[in-house]
């Protein structure tokens, strides 16, 4: 196959013009652009941080198909308020084991964070985390939506999340029986 | 979306979003729950009913129990019934009122000694003196402790 020497040598001046710029472009669905922090985006995100390695970003914006702007905006917003959180000591420690370390309770500014949400941007940043492979933030958004459920019965669970109780009255008569040890001092 | 390692779910009603979420998300939304919440999500529908065995998280809480033997009954059924998916973290919180490990000690060894053979890399047992509630038992002591782990990374003893 035949290379076109120019657009070759264009095309590695460009890489090297990425490769030293310290942001990454983003771009949403529906066409917007969010710049957020490189070194913050390889480290919180397994996939951006895969992209960014394999030189597949792209300076007039990375396309993220599946993530609308109210949701990239939040996980940029996340970034880079991460970058700015922690001392780099940390920080170093943490990009070693991030993904193996034990759970940490949500720092006070990462609950703000997922407080101010309504119900769909919650559920629609679970999502983007979930598809960027953004452990951290998988862990402060499931705390989140287990905190709405704590403490509540059943049915105000299935109310607070709108689920629908398709059993039928003998189906869970059997797992109350089959699972009485979980269900005593109702 | 196209979601990367888990099931995508089917007939969830669009306004449920939680229900549409991959098994992997749900399995760690329930493992911040307390043990007996994170069993009782199996009523909420069909979609849920096994979701909790595989929880890589415990969050074992004597809170709320109106006995030490519900207490006890429930952990040793909690642990026959769970999947035998490796444990990231076990805690066990003996706060409840007249509960003290030091009651069944060797009961909850097992406990124990269970969750470290699930590999669990997080320990955590909080546990009060009989006599002086500020004061560390000589369970959390592990005065007695007969155990070895190569997977524990942390553990806290309160």
């Amino acid at each position: 196959m035949e290379v076109d020497k120019g657009k070759g040598e264009a095309e590695e001046t460009r890489k090297v013009a990425e490769a030293d710029r310290d942001t990454v472009t983003l771009k949403s669905s529906d066409g917007k652009l969010f710049e957020v922090s490189k070194e913050a985006a390889a480290r919180l995100s397994t996939v951006l941080a895969g992209m960014i390695a394999g030189g597949s970003i792209d300076d007039n914006g990375t396309d993220l198909k599946q993530i609308g702007s109210e949701a990239l905006e939040n996980v940029v917003d996340y970034c880079n308020k991460h970058a700015n959180s922690i001392p780099s000591a940390a920080l170093i420690s943490s990009s070693i084991s991030f993904n193996t370390a034990p759970f940490k309770e949500p720092e006070e500014w990462e609950r703000k964070f997922v407080d101010r949400l309504s119900h769909d941007a919650l559920f629609d940043l679970v999502e983007a985390a979930n598809f960027l492979g953004m452990e951290r933030l998988l862990d402060v958004t499931c705390h989140k939506i287990s905190e709405m459920m704590k403490g509540k019965s059943p049915d105000q669970i299935r109310e607070v999340f709108n689920i629908k109780n398709d059993y039928t009255k003998e189906e869970l008569e059997e797992i109350r029986q089959e699972l009485a040890w979980a269900f005593y001092d109702d | 979306m196209d979601m990367p390692g888990g099931k995508r779910v089917e007939a969830t009603d669009p306004g449920d979003r939680i229900s549409g979420l991959p098994d992997e998300m749900l399995h760690r939304v329930i493992s911040f729950l307390p043990a007996r919440d994170a069993v009782r999500t199996c009523v909420l529908s069909p979609r849920w009913r096994h979701l909790w065995r595989l929880a890589p998280r415990l969050n074992i809480d004597a809170e709320g129990f109106t006995s030490q033997t519900r207490f006890i009954n429930f952990v040793n059924a909690l642990l026959l019934s769970r999947g035998s998916i490796p444990l990231e973290s076990f805690w066990l919180r003996a706060n409840g009122p007249g509960i003290f490990l030091e009651n069944f000690r060797d009961t909850a060894y097992l406990w124990i000694g269970h969750a470290l053979r699930s590999n669990v890399e997080e320990l955590g047992i909080v546990d009060h003196d009989q006599n002086d509630n500020e004061d560390e038992s000589e369970f959390v002591q592990l005065k007695h402790c007969p155990f070895t782990s190569s997977c524990l990374k942390k553990m806290h003893l309160c």
